[in-house]
């Protein structure tokens, strides 16, 4: 089978017709410009609006319990897995509930981008697009062993042990 | 909007021949090509599941007329952002004379943006990749008895099982007569599906899941001569109250049978024993799990069972890993594919008519997860609906047998989330509870 990949491959850069299936699709834009990169501990399910406390922070609708702050590196290491497009399942779908525990949002100057992470073994992500009064989303499996949760579990790991 | 990008042919063949997909037993397709020194070929690719296929190819050479048949093997899987699905020829035989020369046996892959497979018989040479000339899905109206018998000799047992299959045979034109069954009095197949059809990750599959499962047993309580009741819940209406209102109000009669399908989410607290799933009855991420949206699966089985009614199967398409929330304290709950017609009517009355008892099934083991893909639904509802194509099916000299369908569907679900076919997904390990016999 692996030579027979290899054939594709070769089928593939031979010309095939051309079919954007970056996973990310427009969303990839952004990581080109990002100024500031966030994690969050959040609540496993979001509030709507109109039952959210004044007192407290929501991202995404998603009340936030812990906000840890990221050394640069930690940022580059999630944001480069972040735009991996190895660490999203394109095809299948894991049946289990979104139960999120993470959120990271990344910003530019115009644009926010908002991952919502429901980790292992439900691995998901619900990516939030924001730019001006502009909003978009979309939902997408987390591969087992990614590198998201990987890197973000890191952190956790380093704040835990403060 | 992928799927905007799918070819024909790559949709039809992923769509079939799986990892993943909803795959009619014995499914025929006709690929020709031509090779580089101008041999045409003539290919009749036959699928019975995703583990068992083979192409038998037809052409001329060494001025013989001959025909090879060379087994294959599916990978489903992505590539560089695009899906491929490579069919991996081996152990070719001839089936007439063989001649001089032997017969390599052909691979062929098929890409989402592509119209036709490409074909190589040697993956050491690049230079032998071929590209078809066609490729399309073989309906009643291609089936004659001339072509089938371009490919077969006419004593072979698939020869004449695919004769009875596309209505080629007189002896299968009486079919409609009415077997008798032990049972008397009228019968009732009462279909019960909750699918989380609205929500945003699954939504699509379960969907799809609901079309097929609706058509397969419409078509089969058509075939059967018995009543048709359908109660779905789905969409807005995909809650628990709707689930336990449905199942209230069913009223089945001793000779009925009920089906349950479940497709969406499952979990199980993080302090449950039993091994069968919590069905996730939310439809919106915003409510959050508790009592009032989950539904134990066994509870379902039970109240089923305990409305006395003489098959009753029961099956969960969904996760069973655990979340981090305990089992709420509660007091007592509650209470085509389309379908064709190339199935052996004699199997589908053993089947449904012949037997009694309960069946209960989920996707996975506990801690497990279960998979979908949007373009063919649940792999454990596809591998169901594919196992009992199998089982009633022409080409199957056993008889008809619900353990053997549970299990294979079971195994199908496996196979299909098993690395090698699902490079991404974590190997699903169905259970079931089984408690069903002939009815003498």
């Amino acid at each position: 089978m692996p030579k027979l990949l290899m054939y594709l491959m070769s089928v593939m850069l031979l010309g095939s017709k051309a079919c954007n299936s970056n996973i990310l699709g427009d969303f990839a834009k952004i990581f080109k410009s990002v100024d500031k990169t966030e994690l969050y501990v959040i609540d496993a399910f979001p509030t709507p609006a109109q039952e959210q406390d004044l007192s407290k922070t929501y991202i995404a609708d998603y009340k936030v319990m812990e906000y840890l702050p990221l050394s640069a590196d930690e940022a580059a290491s999630i944001k480069l897995a972040a735009v991996n497009i190895r660490n999203y399942d394109a095809l299948n779908v894991k049946s289990c509930p979104f139960m999120a525990k993470y959120a990271v949002r990344f910003t530019t100057a115009k644009e926010q981008l908002t991952y919502i992470i429901s980790p292992t073994p439900c691995g998901k992500t619900r990516l939030v697009f924001s730019a001006n009064t502009r909003i978009k989303d979309k939902s997408m499996d987390l591969t087992p062993e990614n590198g998201l949760e990987a890197a973000i579990q890191k952190v956790i790991e380093k704040s835990t042990v403060k | 909007m992928r799927k905007l990008c799918y070819s024909k042919a790559f949709f039809i063949l992923a769509a079939l021949c799986f990892a993943a997909s909803l795959l009619p037993a014995q499914d025929l397709f006709e690929l020709k090509f031509t090779d580089k020194i101008g041999v045409k070929y003539k290919g009749l690719l036959v699928i019975f599941n995703d583990t068992k296929m083979y192409m038998r190819i037809a052409y001329n050479a060494e001025s013989m007329y001959k025909v090879v048949q060379v087994d294959y093997s599916s990978e489903h899987g992505e590539t560089n952002g695009s899906e491929y699905l490579a069919l991996t020829g081996s152990n070719p035989r001839f089936i007439t004379q063989a001649g001089k020369y032997g017969y390599n046996p052909d691979h062929l892959i098929f890409l989402e943006d592509e119209d036709l497979p490409y074909l190589t018989d040697d993956p050491d040479d690049t230079s032998k990749l071929l590209q078809a000339e066609s490729f399309k899905t073989l309906s009643q109206k291609d089936i004659t008895d001339a072509y089938l018998r371009e490919f077969y000799a006419s004593e072979e047992a698939d020869y004449k099982a695919l004769r009875k299959m596309f209505g080629l045979d007189l002896s299968t034109l009486h079919i409609k007569k009415t077997p008798p069954n032990t049972y008397t009095g009228a019968t009732t197949l009462h279909l019960v599906i909750a699918a989380n059809t609205n929500i945003g990750d699954i939504g699509m599959s379960c969907a799809r899941d609901q079309a097929s499962l609706t058509a397969e047993f419409k078509g089969i309580a058509s075939s059967l001569g018995i009543t048709y009741k359908q109660y779905l819940i789905n969409g807005d209406n995909f809650t628990k109250s709707a689930v336990v209102s449905s199942l209230s109000s069913m009223v089945p009669g001793p000779n009925d049978i009920v089906i349950f399908v479940y497709r969406g989410h499952g979990f199980r607290w993080s302090d449950q024993q039993s091994a069968w799933p919590q069905l996730d009855m939310r439809s919106s991420p915003y409510t959050r799990i508790d009592a009032n949206t989950a539904l134990d699966l066994d509870f379902v089985f039970k109240t089923i069972k305990a409305k006395g009614s003489r098959l009753n199967i029961v099956l969960g398409d969904c996760c069973n890993s655990s979340i981090d929330i305990t089992s709420p304290i509660t007091g007592s709950e509650f209470l085509a594919m389309q379908a064709n017609n190339n199935y052996n009517s004699d199997k589908l009355r053993d089947l449904f008519m012949n037997y009694k008892g309960s069946l209960m099934a989920t996707a996975a083991s506990p801690g497990e997860v279960s998979w979908a893909n949007n373009a063919n639904g649940g792999f454990f509802t596809v591998s169901f609906l594919q196992s009992l194509r199998e089982e009633i099916s022409y080409m199957r000299d056993d008889t008809a047998d619900w353990r053997d369908l549970i299990t294979n569907t079971v195994n199908g679900a496996k196979r299909k989330s098993a690395k090698g076919v699902c490079s991404n997904c974590t190997t699903q390990n169905g259970i079931y509870h089984y408690d069903v016999t002939p009815k003498n």
